[in-house]
């Protein structure tokens, strides 16, 4: 073991800068402002979502910036039910969403519309306005 | 030849042999055995040091394989995070509500 010892401790170093270096998990307030802005849906629950959920959503902060204003609203809008769901769920939404990219264009519309007619129909039933589809 | 020994016999002759050593020479063999002893130490020591580092080539290409294993293995692993991260953020500005893809 000793004739190892310093190949190891390389070996520990590297992985850790690998692993644990990119996003380390933080309470809320210890974030930065844009990080802050971006999981502002979380706020109030962030200090109890484990380590490996924080990571996970503090890599969806870093893409928050680029996003236009019109996205932006559109993910702070999902993102506190995007954060209840399971991870089984969550590839599951993935599988379906990247199943439906490959549906033809005009089909893919035809469901929207029908999608958004169904939210309208909730939203007037329930007397809350429902959000127009936000432009790709 | 050495089946002809008798091992006893051999012991007693260098045993009365011993008697008739003068100091002088008793004195130079016990200097010649602790030199040996010190000599036997310290090769000791040496072989040991040597047996530490013995192939440090291969201990090194054996650190190296472990590192980019994990290197290879983490790099997998944000590629595919860094995949779902993508489709995560799609899914959240999508004008479907999740819960279509989620139900």
């Amino acid at each position: 073991m000793r004739p190892f010892r310093r190949q190891i401790l390389f070996a520990l170093a590297a992985l850790f800068t690998c692993v644990a270096a990119p996003a380390l998990a933080k309470p809320w307030t210890e974030l930065t402002p844009a990080q802050q802005e971006a999981l502002s849906p979380l706020a109030k629950e962030w200090d109890t979502l484990p380590d490996r959920k924080q990571r996970y959503f503090l890599d969806l902060a870093r893409r928050y910036p680029a996003l236009p204003p019109a996205k932006k609203q559109r993910m702070h809008s999902q993102l506190e039910y995007w954060s209840k769901l399971t991870p089984e769920q969550r590839e599951q939404a993935r599988q379906k969403y990247r199943a439906f990219k490959k549906v033809p264009p005009a089909t893919r519309e035809q469901v929207q519309q029908m999608v958004h007619d169904q939210e309208v129909e909730k939203a007037a039933a329930s007397g809350v306005p429902s959000a127009p589809p936000s432009p790709k | 030849m050495n089946e002809y020994l008798d091992i006893d016999a051999t012991r007693q002759l260098l045993n009365r042999s011993l008697g008739q050593l003068d100091q002088s020479t008793l004195a130079a063999l016990r200097q010649a055995r602790e030199q040996a002893l010190l000599r036997h130490a310290a090769s000791e020591r040496a072989q040991w040091k040597f047996g530490a580092t013995r192939h440090p080539a291969a201990a090194w290409f054996a650190t190296l394989l472990i590192v980019v294993s994990v290197f290879g293995g983490v790099a997998y692993y944000w590629q595919q995070t860094h995949d779902n991260g993508d489709t995560d953020l799609a899914i959240l500005t999508d004008d479907m509500p999740v819960d279509v893809y989620v139900n």
